[in-house]
This record gives structure tokens, sequence and C-alpha cells, in this order.
């Protein structure tokens, strides 16, 4: 698929956080408002998604935030991540970007400590995983521009569509 | 003053705000101890030499100005981006080649910080993270 | 071109006066002028053209001239410690006032930069001047001696000759011989003021002047008359001497005697007229052209021939080769040697010409020659002969290392190069060699020759600007100054900072620094004036250009230097604009700190009213939109009703207000119809307006802020009294510890009307220094223009007069209650300026329930009948004429007014109203409440808004799950059963009674298990107590109220429950038995019952929640993260989107089973309890708990438990048996029952009997059914209940199992299968309470089976078996997937 310049897209992605910052003057609004920016556009991205990589249906939700963590950072940012500390239920796991080209050169100053910079990634997945009926909550648990030593998304699934696997009787 | 003693870099932006400054000499450490007057010597030094700068910025093609000055036993030496950010180093004589060397990675790290997209151009650099790093640099190229 | 002349001015031929003291009084008493300084300015003779030919055949024509005139006394060079003392006098002169030195800041701006500072041209003709007559140079020897005599002397010609034989010598001519070189001239001096009486025999001055002449010569004599003018009018020469005048050196020297005559006042030549002058001037010129220049070129003839002949031959170069190898002492013997031919000093000379032999003797060696030769040469202007003899000399003296002699001859030879023409390369190159050499070398240390590099330098400067080199002149100057004293190098540097600023582009960073340094100078050597001056200049340049270090420096030696020269107020500011250096280490900041408070203090203390409110930097003060909180025509109880955002509220006042509920979208409503009303850029007068500005410390040290304050300003429309006592502004006190940043809320009050103004903030820095900062509104960008607006700044308020305001008090709520509990609170109504009336009051919560059917205490009994009436009709209408469907919005909010007539005024005290919290749910409850209130004074607000929040913590308490089973033993009645797990962390509660309020039930205890398992994890976890079917539901009720209300049936349990357990509790339920359609529906309307609303608006709220939540979570929006409780804005959400949802949807929600069971809806229950330490009551309401499964039509066979028969006496036993049907289908149906051989064999063959294991009697199956075997009912109609009885003839003793028997119904087919002997089959509940308890296992005797209504056609086979105390009946699966229910029945 066609690229773009890394390099322009994260500049552009920054100066759009910058923005908000600007305007909203409030950091947790702005976590808000890059979330809801994401859904819009997990919303869209999927069928893309689904269009270019023609993967197969998922049969659960592990199966899906493989793709969502191997194809869907590849295809869209261009790094991939891993999917690790599942809980037992087996309904939260942590996606891990080992690179994340949107903080590149960033450097959060001192009045922005509770920015959540790449909230837009939790919303497209958010969105993007709504889309097929898998409703999870998403949230950046660490970021290596609050001083974490990785990236860490956590994902929590909330409730799952029917037709995502077959229908079971359970006797 | 003996060699080595003295060792400011400074990075000025539009107005001659000098938009950076580290003190690179080894010993120095972030709070300045102000019973030396040389910490204003410096600065007016500098200063000063904006103005051989900015006539030796047209006298060349490329970005590092060897010394532009010199008051008394200091020496400035100087490296103009093409944004004309002008990079001065105070120094007693160091050896231009490491000068050169030591400018040149310093650009590297500037330009890092000019793309972080909350850095506003012409507005002080106050990220620690940029005085370690160019205080290493400090380290390996002027052996400081 | 003006070096040229400065130049022939410089170097010119000196004329040595001596006048006798007669002539010095004759020109003194006069004209205040000495004889030289008389004849100072007329030694300029310009438009003369005198051929002139020295050497060579072509001759040349002096076209100007000057001379030099000096008194023989003062011909000599003071002693370099005079000479700077001098200077020094000089410089501090320029210092006493500065104040005409240029501003260099406003002449560059004009483009017109002076060539140097004022003092500057004067410290330099000074320094040439000081400089003058040193010995190794000969233009400045005298060369003409002028001997003025007074025309009154007798004897002129003795006289002559005894002054030219006893002259002091300057130094330089002390040896006889070059005296002879001199050429004497005389000048008879003739007084012509008017004679008051003239002695005849006295001849007059021509006479003398006659007998002169032809005793000395014609020549060498002439004659002036001065005084002839009126000293009185005065002439208009003064001017001319000004400029000669120059201040005389103490000691003496340098041109000048030691002593001058003061100034006349008539000014200077006062009795000179115009004849004078002009004779003067002839006589003058007379002599420069016939005497003077004559002498001059024939001395350079002569040097030259002199030179020629010394340096010709083999001979003299042997000799030029010993001088050289000797030292310079022996230049004098052999000067000696050479002098043989000399006349013997003391003989007169008689003739100049005479003179000119000796000439060269005295003189020592060829190069004095040389250097006499082209200093002659320069000075009669032959700059070709100059140049060529200096070149020469250079040579010799370089090789010989010579290096001062050989400097000046540089210095020289850069002038005569210039004069004539040589490229300005080789001009400055000169005068760099001459400074190069005159500067002190490593190997002499001797600092004498710096004066004259420093001259040279000069020089070089004066010649490189003067012809636009200023970078040259620039660095000439600088490396002068480095080896000058302070003061000198002061000026230098100052000088060459000028020059910086003439270069393109004028170097003005350079220039600041030169300023610097010169400034530093200046200091050091205690001109202050002057260092200051020079600091000034350039402070502009640094200002606000980040250089930390160099504004601190500057400011600091100005601030130091301004309080040493008194100025204070220079100080202060100085001063204060050091006081923001974060950089520096917090010692260096308190004692900045200091000093600036000092200033202050002492200017303060001088002329306090000058020290007016100071731009303080310190506390740093963000005054960028600072948020202003005030109450207009909507008022906040506090902060917390503050900090909910005002679209929350302005929906809340959409529904209270007329007209309010325009439009589902709460947003436009808002906006439009009410907000419209109220006007927001008004305050009332009296009540507080708050601005909330940020405070920073960026030092390292503590900071202490007094009297921090609004600066406001009120204008009243009608007569302008002053602001100051129609603000009432409060003061605080703030101390910002190191880098602490805080947000500080300042109050004003505003007292009477007018137009309110906030324009900053002011306090005072330590007590004393006072600071004030002026607010800055940003302006608001789009996106934030739709964001709240009472957060965006105005500082512009209509003060309107002021209103009465209601104020409201929640008595007795504490900050944290238990889940259900039941507080009672007090709610207290006072007003504060007037009474206001027309209250009405709008909670968000129902958990907050005002209670009016209590008395209002401290309202008069009129107006509290008034009241109680008032607002019980209101209330009810109010809180009923909340049209859930219509509003949906409403559903959240309730709303309970008083009467119009019912007033709170601030007299008659305060009212207050009983109250009831009850929190539903565990977390954090925010009261809303919002009051609307008239007041009855001041006509400019129709009506007020009171926002108050009050916060609650809610603990959670209990849990509750409810379960109703049908009774397996009668039609009608059901078994409750309750499992309450406790989740009180310590405390054990006290279950007290479970009350059922619904009208027509009953109630009675049946059983309690509680088991004391330690309250299984599970069972929390998998039923949290926000779960739908055990969610803790209010009614508003106590003990008290229960025995008011009429129907109601209680179970008092006195169980205590301990903590982190759980209680399994039984309970006999009989539903009404004939439900009444109006009795169904609880009417609210007849009985105003405070726990019966409540309840009601607890069921709305919930459902409305519930729905609301499962609406958002299908949505997917990512508010539904967020719990009401912890986000308003959530919570408003929820609260929108439960507005919107459909009311079916709600009723739904209320009762869930779409086949209403009993008609009267799910019973009303509710658990009470208290916690027994803190005095706490709550309840929990069980609203929900329906029977499992569904409705359909049930059967019971009754019969006796046992029966004691002897079959001895009788072989058959009959047992009556009877079978009762109920249904509770909406429908009727119709039913047929079937005993004995009619029901089907392969049902009975498909059920497996376990054999109980208590009983001792064997099973058996012979029976037979006797009487009808076939009982038809035609129509059961819906609820109602029909009995038949039957027999059953029993032939043998034992367990009997009656399974063979069918009922078969219309529409559903049931089957009853015992599994159990006949005779228990029945327990007596009441009696077996102890059996219920311990063999829970062996209750299971449940027979029926219930199949849904709908779904059941006719015919099938349904197959029960017991599975460990299970009866588990599977249907098969003909009958579609609706049957396959699987009904588990388990006590």
């Amino acid at each position: 698929m066609e690229t773009i310049n890394s390099e322009i897209f994260t500049l552009m992605y920054g100066s759009i956080v910058r923005q908000l910052i600007t305007d909203l003057e409030d950091i947790t609004e702005v976590n808000k408002q890059l979330d809801t920016m994401g859904y819009n556009i997990g919303v869209r991205l999927i069928d893309e998604f689904l269009a270019k990589s023609r993967t197969a249906a998922c049969t659960d939700f592990r199966d899906s935030t493989e793709k969502v963590a191997k194809v869907g950072f590849r295809m869209f940012l261009n790094t991939t991540a891993n999917v690790t500390n599942w809980n037992p239920e087996g309904t939260e796991c942590s996606l891990v970007l080992e690179d994340n080209p949107l903080t590149d050169f960033v450097e959060l100053p001192e009045g922005c400590s509770k920015l959540k910079y790449c909230n837009v990634l939790c919303g497209v997945i958010r969105g993007a995983l709504e889309m097929v009926n898998v409703q999870v909550e998403c949230d950046f648990a660490k970021d290596t521009l609050r001083g974490d030593e990785l990236n860490e998304i956590r994902l929590k699934l909330i409730s799952e569509g029917t037709e995502a696997y077959p229908f079971k009787d359970d006797d | 003053m003996a060699a080595g003693s003295v060792l400011t870099f400074v990075i000025v932006g539009r107005d001659d705000h000098p938009i950076f400054e580290a003190d690179l000499t080894s010993k120095a450490s972030e709070v300045v101890n102000r019973d030396d007057r040389a910490q204003y010597l410096h600065q007016f030094v500098l200063h000063a030499a904006l103005d051989a700068v900015d006539e030796q910025i047209w006298t060349t093609t490329n970005m590092h100005l060897a010394q532009v000055d010199n008051f008394n036993q200091l020496r400035v030496s100087a490296y103009v981006t093409a944004a004309q950010m002008k990079f001065l180093l105070l120094h007693d004589g160091k050896s231009e080649d490491a000068i050169k060397a030591f400018f040149k990675d310093v650009y590297e790290v500037y330009l890092k910080v000019m793309m972080n997209p909350f850095f506003t151009p012409n507005t002080q650099i106050t990220s620690p993270s940029v005085h370690q790093r160019i205080r290493a640099i400090a380290k390996t190229q002027l052996k400081a | 071109m003006e070096f040229r002349t400065q130049t022939l001015e410089a170097i010119s031929p000196v004329v040595m006066v001596v006048a006798s003291p007669e002539a010095e009084a004759i020109c003194q008493s006069q004209n205040g002028l000495t004889v030289t300084d008389l004849l100072r300015p007329y030694g300029f003779f310009h438009h003369l053209s005198v051929p002139v030919r020295t050497v060579g055949e072509h001759s040349y024509r002096i076209k100007e001239l000057r001379l030099r005139f000096y008194e023989a006394s003062a011909i000599y060079q003071p002693a370099p410690k005079v000479a700077e003392d001098h200077l020094c006098a000089v410089l501090s002169n320029a210092a006493t006032d500065v104040s005409h030195a240029p501003d260099l800041l406003a002449a560059l701006k004009k483009g017109e930069v002076p060539d140097a500072l004022p003092w500057f041209k004067h410290y330099r003709e000074e320094y040439m001047r000081m400089l003058r007559f040193s010995e190794h140079e000969t233009f400045d020897h005298p060369v003409a001696c002028l001997l003025v005599l007074s025309a009154s002397e007798p004897n002129v010609v003795q006289a002559a000759e005894e002054m030219f034989q006893t002259m002091t010598l300057p130094p330089a001519l002390r040896d006889s011989s070059s005296q002879a070189t001199l050429l004497r001239h005389h000048v008879l001096l003739a007084d012509d003021r008017p004679q008051p009486a003239t002695s005849p025999d006295e001849k007059l001055p021509e006479g003398k002047l006659a007998e002169m002449k032809e005793g000395l010569g014609d020549a060498a004599c002439s004659l002036v008359r001065i005084n002839s003018g009126d000293k009185d009018k005065r002439s208009g020469l003064a001017g001319l001497w000004h400029s000669q005048i120059r201040s005389p050196v103490e000691g003496g020297g340098a041109g000048e005697p030691a002593s001058k005559p003061a100034m006349p006042e008539q000014g200077y030549g006062a009795a000179l007229s115009v004849s004078d002058v002009d004779g003067l001037k002839r006589s003058l010129e007379d002599f420069a052209v016939r005497a003077l220049i004559p002498h001059l070129e024939m001395r350079v003839r002569n040097l030259s021939q002199q030179v020629a002949l010394t340096r010709k031959g083999f001979k003299n170069q042997i000799k030029t080769l010993l001088w050289r190898n000797r030292s310079a002492t022996s230049a004098a013997i052999l000067s000696s040697a050479t002098s043989n031919g000399a006349d013997v000093p003391a003989t007169p000379l008689r003739t100049p010409r005479a003179t000119t032999t000796g000439v060269f003797s005295g003189l020592s060696g060829s190069q004095a020659q040389l250097r006499q030769l082209a200093d002659t040469a320069f000075l009669v202007q032959d700059f070709q002969t100059a140049a060529s003899t200096l070149r020469t000399l250079a040579v010799d003296y370089r090789s010989e290392g010579l290096w001062h002699s050989y400097a000046s001859v540089q210095e020289l030879l850069g002038l005569a190069s210039f004069m004539i023409g040589a490229s300005m390369q080789e001009v400055m190159t000169h005068f760099k060699e001459a400074f190069h050499r005159f500067s002190p070398q490593e190997r002499d240390p001797s600092r004498d020759g710096i004066r004259y590099a420093t001259r040279s330098m000069l020089l070089l400067a004066q010649y490189a600007s003067l012809h636009g080199q200023w970078s040259e002149a620039h660095q000439g100057l600088m490396r002068a100054h480095l080896q000058e004293e302070d003061g000198r190098a002061a000026v230098l540097l100052e000088q060459a900072a000028l020059c910086l600023l003439h270069k393109q582009p004028p170097n003005l960073r350079r220039f600041s620094f030169h300023f610097v340094l010169a400034g530093l100078r200046y200091n050091s050597c205690n001109l202050r004036n002057l260092g200051r001056h020079a600091y000034r200049q350039v402070v502009w340049l640094y200002e606000g250009r980040h250089w930390a270090f160099i504004e601190e420096h500057l400011h600091d030696v100005l601030g130091k230097q301004s309080k040493a020269a008194g100025d204070l107020h220079g100080a202060v500011r100085h001063f204060l604009a050091m006081l923001p250096c974060p950089r520096s280490s917090p010692s260096w900041q308190s004692f900045y700190l200091r000093q600036f408070l000092d200033a202050a203090t002492q200017l303060a203390a001088n002329s306090p009213e000058e020290l007016g409110p100071l731009d303080l930097p310190l506390p740093a003060v963000n005054i960028r939109n600072p948020q202003v909180f005030y109450d207009n025509q909507t008022c906040h109880a506090n902060g917390a009703a503050r900090a909910v955002p005002a679209a929350y509220w302005r929906r809340l006042e959409s529904l209270l207000l007329p007209g309010g509920d325009a439009g589902q979208n709460w947003l436009d409503s808002g906006s439009k119809t009410n907000l419209a009303s109220l006007h927001n850029e008004v305050c009332v007068a009296g009540e507080a307006v708050t601005v909330a500005v940020q405070l920073s410390n960026p030092l390292g040290i503590p900071l202490v802020i007094s009297r921090l304050s609004i600066l406001a300003q009120l204008q009243q429309p009608e007569e302008q009294e002053g602001a100051d006592g129609s603000i009432l502004a409060e003061e605080v006190e703030v101390t910002l510890a190191a880098g602490e940043a805080r947000e500080v809320r300042l109050q004003l009050r505003p007292l009477v009307p007018g137009t309110l103004t906030l324009r900053g903030i002011t306090w005072t820095l330590s007590d004393i220094a006072r600071g004030e900062r002026l607010f800055k509104l940003k302006a608001a960008s789009g996106r934030r223009a739709t964001r709240d607006q009472s957060r965006q700044a105005k500082l512009v308020f209509k003060v309107i007069p002021s209103a009465p305001l209601l104020q409201v008090e929640l008595l007795g709520l504490p900050r944290t209650v238990a889940e259900g509990a039941l507080v009672e609170g007090q709610l207290r109504l006072s007003s504060r300026g007037g009474s206001v009336s027309g209250i009405r009051m709008l909670s968000a919560e129902p958990d907050l329930l005002l209670d009016p059917s209590a008395q209002p205490d401290g309202v008069h009994e009129a107006s509290a009948a008034a009241a109680r009436d008032q607002t019980a009709q209101a209330e009810s209408t109010a809180s009923i004429g909340l049209p859930q469907a219509n509003v949906p919005c409403k559903g959240q909010a309730f709303m309970s007014s008083w009467g119009p007539d019912f007033c709170v005024d601030g007299q008659s005290g305060p009212c207050s109203w009983p109250m009831r919290f009850h929190p539903r749910q565990p977390g954090r409850c925010l009261l809303h409440l919002l009051w609307y209130f008239e007041p009855r004074a001041g006509e400019d607000l129709r009506f007020r808004m009171l926002r108050m929040v009050h916060e609650v913590e809610v603990l959670p308490s209990l849990c509750c799950q409810a379960q109703l089973i049908p009774a397996p033993d009668d039609l009608q009645s059901y078994l409750l059963r309750l499992q309450v797990d406790s989740r009180q962390e310590a405390e054990s509660t006290q279950l007290e009674e479970l009350v059922c309020r619904s009208p027509g039930w009953k109630l009675e205890p049946l059983a309690s298990a509680a088991s004391p398992s330690l309250s299984d994890p599970a069972a929390s976890a998998h039923s949290p107590p926000s779960s739908a079917n055990s969610s803790t539901e209010v009614h508003g009720a106590h003990s008290s109220l229960l025995q008011q209300s009429p129907d109601c049936s209680i179970a008092q349990l006195q169980q205590p429950l301990p903590a982190k357990l759980q209680a399994l509790l039984y309970f006999r339920l009989h539903p009404p038995l004939h439900p009444t359609p109006d009795q169904s529906k609880p009417d609210l309307g007849q009985q105003a019952d405070a726990a019966a609303r409540f309840h009601l608006q607890g069921q709305q709220m919930r459902h409305a929640k519930a729905q609301a939540v499962f609406e958002k979570q299908q949505a997917g929006q990512p508010k539904s993260k967020h719990k009401p409780q912890q986000d308003p804005v959530g919570a408003e959400q929820k609260q929108h989107a439960s507005g919107s949802t459909p009311p079916a949807a709600a009723a739904a929600a209320i009762a869930p089973d779409p086949s209403q069971r009993w008609a009267g809806g799910a019973p009303d229950l509710s658990l009470h309890w208290h916690l027994s330490s803190q005095h706490l009551h709550g309840c929990h309401h069980l609203y929900k708990c329906w029977p499992k499964g569904e409705a359909g039509v049930q059967m019971l066979l009754k019969g006796p438990a046992q029966v004691q028969h002897d079959f001895a006496a009788q072989p058959l036993c009959r047992v009556r048996l009877q079978l009762s049907l109920r249904n509770f289908l909406s429908g009727d149906v119709t039913a047929e029952a079937t005993f004995g051989a009619a029901a089907s064999d392969a049902a009975r063959a498909s059920w497996s009997t376990p054999g109980p294991a208590s009983s001792d009697l064997p099973a058996c199956h012979s029976h037979v059914w006797s009487g009808r075997k076939r009982a038809h009912i035609d129509t059961l109609p819906s609820g109602a209940i029909n009995h038949k009885t039957t027999e059953v003839l029993l032939s043998s003793e034992g367990m009997h199992n009656l399974q063979d028997y069918q009922v078969k119904v219309k529409d559903g087919l049931l089957l009853i299968s015992g599994t159990r002997g006949l005779n228990d089959a029945f327990p007596d509940f009441t009696g077996k309470r102890q059996q219920l308890r311990q063999e829970r296992q062996e209750f299971n005797f449940h027979r029926e089976i219930r199949l849904p209504a709908d779904a059941s056609t006719a015919s099938g086979h349904v197959h029960a078996k017991v599975v460990e105390g299970v009866l588990e009946v599977t249907v098969d699966k003909v009958w579609g997937p609706q049957a396959s229910d699987r009904v588990d029945v388990q006590f």
C-alpha cells in the first residue's frame, strides 16, 4: 500500500495533539478527545483493514487481539506489538509496542505529565474492534513518554458479539 | 585561567535570545557558583561575538565558521544552522577539528529537539535530557 | 582635509615669548591676557604665498602657516605624574555632569552617531599637550625668541640685551649652542591708553622703535600698540581667546605658565580696539614672512649640508661606525671634540647668520642632526625632505636598536607620508610600527613609552576614522587601551566602541560590550558618573534578551551606583529588575531580595508618595484569564456547586423554570428560553465576587506576601464617589514556599450598584514593596467558546442593587453513611437581606426526601399551616405532576415547592424541615439541589436560583437477594427465600423486621437458616449489590411510619448478622385473595406517604438508570465507562440518555413479567435493619422478586399425611383426596382429571422411584381408585381455584405411591408424580421447622410441572426423575425449544 513519510506523519500528529492542548487546556479533556478521534478513525479503518489484509474471521478474543497486534499495527503503523500478560479469564491482555513511530522526537513538557500522547491508538483499537462486535476498553497502561520502559496498551473485553464464534450448546 | 577551565556552549536564536546555555566544563554543576565573575564575562564575550558571526556568515557557505572572535584568552567558535540559529562555543584553545565534530553532533541533538512537537522554536530549551546529551557529546568530543 | 590642518597645527614652528614685566603689566592689567595669550590668535596666517627653496632646486610656496607661542618659562614637559593628575582632573571635570552626553540609542535611531563623546576631544587635546616638548623630538623646540618690551622702557636696546641674556631657557635649549640657533625678534609693546599726563621728555614709541632698530637690526624689531580701545564698551573679540586659553598644569609646563590672570569681567581683550588687533596681526605676519620663514629655510639648508658632510666620505663612515659601537654617552665627548671651532657661549651672538655656523656642534651625533633636519623641514612644510630624512633615520635607529627614537621617527614619518599623500596603508603601518616600538618590550618594563604608544594610536585612530577606516581605528584604540591604566583605557574603549557604531552595519553587540568594559574601568578609577553613563547607554541593548548573567550584572552595578549616587528610584528600579533570578543560588536570591527591600524602604522613608506600586516580578502571577466566580441570578451555595458543570445546572433549571421543558434537547431549550432571561454579566451588590489567580514563586526562598487583594474600580452612574468606600476587598496573607505554585481565591464585595471593573491584583512583598499586576484577557478561541461560559473570565460587571438571598443548610447529614441507611436530617431555610418567597426545590437525587407531613418549626402558626397544606398538595402535585412519559429527563429530578405566600425572611429566623436521606448505591453520592425563589424586594431580579451540592460517601452495608417460590403445599401462598450478605467491615448488623407493605399481602415467618459460613466470595462475586434482582430499594418509612400505614404485615426477626456473614431467611407470603384493580396500582395521590413516594421514585430512578446503562452499553459510547457516582458529566449523559428511553421500556423494566401474575404488581417488601453501634437505621427494599419460571395452571393433590387402618377389621382403607387446580393464565382453561388405568402406562413405567431411606415401610403399588375416575372442569376462569374430591382404596399397609393419575388441561398438559409415599407427602410446615432445617434434601416432594401456556400443545410425554433431591423434568423436544426449560426446585 502507498506510504507516507513517517516524519511528516509524526509531526502532523504532534501538531494535532498540541493544538488540542492549547484549545482544550485540560489534559484529561485532551485524552478524551484523542480517544474519540481514534474511535472515529478505527470505525473507518476496520473495513480497510479487512479488505487489505485478507484475514479469516477471528475465532475469539485472543485471535482478534493477535490480529490487531501483528497485522493491524504492521499495516497502519508499520510496527508490531506483542500480546502479553493475559488474565486467567482471558478477557484482559496487554499490547506491548516495541517501537512507536508516533512518539519519535516527542518529549513531554512537565506540564502534561498526565497526557496520554498516543491515546488515539486506544481509540482506534476500540473503534475497530467494536465494528466487529467486540466491545473492549482500551487504555495506556505504560508509556515510554511518561518514563515507563515500554509502551503497553491494556485491552479489556467487555462483551463479545455472538456471531463472533459459532453457537455452542452446553450440557 | 588554565586550559579546559572555560567551556561554555550557547545556542542563540532570533533576536539574540539565548535558547540554550550550558557550562560544559566537567566541574560545572547545574547551579553555577556565582562568586566567580567569569560567568558575566563569558556571556558578554559570547554576546559580543555575535557581531563577528554576523559578519562571517556571508563569507563562507558551510555552517561551521571556525573561531570567529576572541577576547584575551577566550576564543569563540561558531556554527550557524540553515535557520540562522547560532551555536557558540566559548573555549580557550580547543582544536578546531574537535569543535567541528562537537558542533556536528550537537546539531543532531538540536534537530531532534526541533522535531519535538511540544517545542516551540525560539523558546528556551529546558529539557534536562538535552543537557545530558550535549554534556555527553562534550565529554567525548572535547574531552571536557 | 581636516587631518592635514590638524597636523599642521600640531607640528608648527614654536615661538618662545619673553616679555618684560612692564609689558606683561600693560597687557594683563587691561585685558586679562598674558602677552603669549595675546599673540596666540594671530599666529595663523593663511592666503600667504611665500616661495621657499630648501634642498633641491625646486622651490615651493607656503600657503598657510601657524605659529605656536609659548612662554619661555613654560616650554618643558611636565613630569608624568603631574601630567597624569592633570588628565585625571580633566576626566573628573567631565564626570561632574554627564547630562549633556548624547543618548546613543536616540542618536543611533536618528542615524547620526557622534564621532566622539564630548569629553573625548578635550581629553585628547590635553593628552597631546601633556606629551609636547619631549626630548627626542625637536619640532617642539622653539625656533625663534620673541622679546617683548614695554615702550615705556627708558633704554630699550640694553633692556633687550639683558633680557636675552638673563632669560630662563627651556630645558631643551639649555646648552648655549642650541640657544644660538634661536632667531631673535623684538616687539615693542606700546600702551595706547590716553595718558593723563605725558612727560615731554619721554619719546614716543616710534622713537624708541627707531633707536631699537638701529641698535638691534632693522628686521628684528617691530612695534605693537594696544589698549587703544575703550575698555568699557567691549569689543567683540573676546571669543578669539576662549578657544586658545589652556588651563595651566600645576607647577607649569606643557606650554602654560603655572598661573594665569583670572578672566576679567569684561572678558578677554576688552581694551583692544580693531586697530590694535590689525597692527598686531600685521607685525606678526611681517615677522613670520620676513624673518621666520627665511630663518627656517636657511636652517634646513645648513642642516642638510651638515648631514651630507657628516655622513659622506670614508672618515665619517668610520665615525658613524664608531658611534654605533660606542654607547650613547660617548657622544658627548665626541661632540666636544668636534666643537672646537665654536664660540664661547658667554659671548653674545651677533647675528643669526653668525649663529648658523656653530649649529651642528651642539647637537650630539648625526642622528640628532638628521632628526633636526627632518623636523625643521616639516616645520617649513618640506614634507618630501622630512619623509626621506626620517626614512634614513629610521634605518639607522633600527639598526642600532634605539627603539624609542625609532618609534618617534616612525610616528612622524606616518604624518609626513600622509602629508606627501602616501597610501593609507603605508601611513597606518607607520603608526602601528610606532605603537609597537613604543610599547614596553619585555626586556625593559619601563612604562614610559606607553604614553607615546597611545599617542600614536590616537593619531592612527583619528586618521583612520577621518578616512572612514572605522575598524582600523577600532583595532588601534583597542590595542592601545590594553596597556593603559583605567581612566584612559576607559576613554579609549568608549572611542573604540563609537568606531564600531560607525561601521556598516553597526556592531551593536561589540559596541555594548566595549561600553561595559569602559564602565568597569571608570568604576575602578572612581569615575562613577562616567561609569554609570557608559552602562546606561547599553542597558537597552541587553534588556529582555534573556542573557541572565549580563542583565543581572548590569542591574547590579547600576543599582548599586544609583543608590550610592542617591538616586533611590533608579536603585529600586534596577534591584527590582534583578529579582527574578531562578538560576542563582538561594543565598544570592535572598541577598538580592534584601538589597531591593532596603532600597525600597529607604525610598519609602525619604519620599513615601514617590514609591508607587511597582511592577513586582515576585511572585509570578498568571494574569491571563483569571477565573471569576460571582453570583447573579444563579447563586452557588458552596464551591462544590461551582465545580458541577453549568450545563447540568442549566438542565435542572430548564426543568424548574416556566417554559423550560421546550424541546427534547436541554441544550437549546436551556440556551434559548431560560438563559436569555438570566443576564450573566451582572453581579449583586453586597455579594462576593471571587477571583482565582495563580501565584507561583520562581525563587528558592520563601516569599511572604501580605495584603494580597483585587484591584477593582466601581463607577457609580449618578455621583462620582471615590471607589474606595464602595468596594470591600478582602486582603489575604500568603507565604509561598520555594518554588511553590498555588491558586489563591480573592474576594471583593461591591457595596453599591454601578459598574465594577476588575483591573488586577495588588500585594505587598515582605510588608515593604507594593506591587500590582493588571489582568489580561485572552481572546476566547472558537472551540472554547462552546465550553462552559461561567468559566470565561469577565472583568466588567454591572452591579445591581442588593437582592435577598436564600440560604439553605442541610443539618445532620453526615459525610459518610452506610448504603441503605436512613438518616434523619433537617433542612433549614433562611434568607439574607430581605425575605424571599415562591420557593421551589428541585432535587436530582431521590435519595433525599423532604418530609412534608412534619411540622415546620420556627414558622409562626398561620404561615406554617398555610405552608403545610400548600406544601402537601403542592408536593403531591409536583411529584406526581412530573409526567414521566412526556419529559423523560424529569424522570431523575423531583420537585417540591412551597406556596407563593410562604415566605422566609431574615427577621423571623430560619425555619427548618425534617428530611430523610437514604442512599441507594455505595460510592460517592452527590446531592444536587436547585432552589428557585423570588425576592420580595428588588425589582432587578424577578427570581433567583440557588445551586447547592452536598457530597456524601456511601459505604456498602447489606446485599440482599430475594427469591420467590410457589409454595409446594398450597396454591395460594409463596415461599420467600431471602439471602442477606453483610458487607459491613467490622460490626454486626441487627436485622429487625421484614415488612410487606403491599395491600392485601400477608407475610409470615417460616424458617430462618442462618448459615454461619464465612461469606463465600463466590456469592458476593456473582451478585454485586447493584445487580438487578438484589438491588436495595428505598422506602423512606421508619417503624413509626409503619404503624400508621393501614395494611402492612410485618415479620419481626430480631436477629443479629455478624460482619461479613450470610443469612438465609424463609418466609411464607400470601398474595391478596381478590386483587381489585383499583387497589392494584399503588395510588400515591390518595396516600400521601413519603415512603411510597420514595419507593416510586426509587423504582423509576432505578429503571431509568438501568435502562440508560443498558442502552449505553449497546451504543458503546465512550462515556458508558464512567460510573454515575464518579463523573458528573457521565451522570449527566446517563440521565440524558435515560430521558430518551421510551416509556414502554421503563414500564417493562418495572414489571418484567408481561403476564401479570398479580394485578397489584410485585409485593412491596423491605428489610429493616440497624447498626448497633451508631444508631443508624436502614432498610433495603426488595421490589423485584417474582416467582421463577412462568405462570400456568397449578394443581395439588391433598390428603391426610398418615392413615391408621386396621386391615384386619376391614380389608380396604378408603382415603379421601382432594384435587385442586388453580389457573394463573390470563384466559380460561378447561381441565380433565383421570385416575387409575386411564393414566398412561408408559408414563408410569418410565418412572423409577427410589425407596426412601427414612421410612421402614415397604413400598407397594396396590391401590385402587374409587369413586369418579374422571373429573371434568369445563371452565376454570383465570385466577380461579377449583376443587375436586376423589377416593382411593388401599388394600395393604405400606408406602403407597400414587402415580397413575393424569390431569389434562385444554391448553397445557400437567403430569403429577409423587416421589414419596402418600403418607408424609403433606408435611405441616408450621409444626416442622426443625425438620425443614435439617433434612433439606428430603424435601423434594414438589410436584408441579408448569408448561408455558402458549406452547403447551396437547399431547406428549413428560419424564420426571429425582436426582439428588432435585426433581428434574425433561420434556421431549417435540414441543419446540421453548418447552426445553428446566425446573429445578431446591430448598
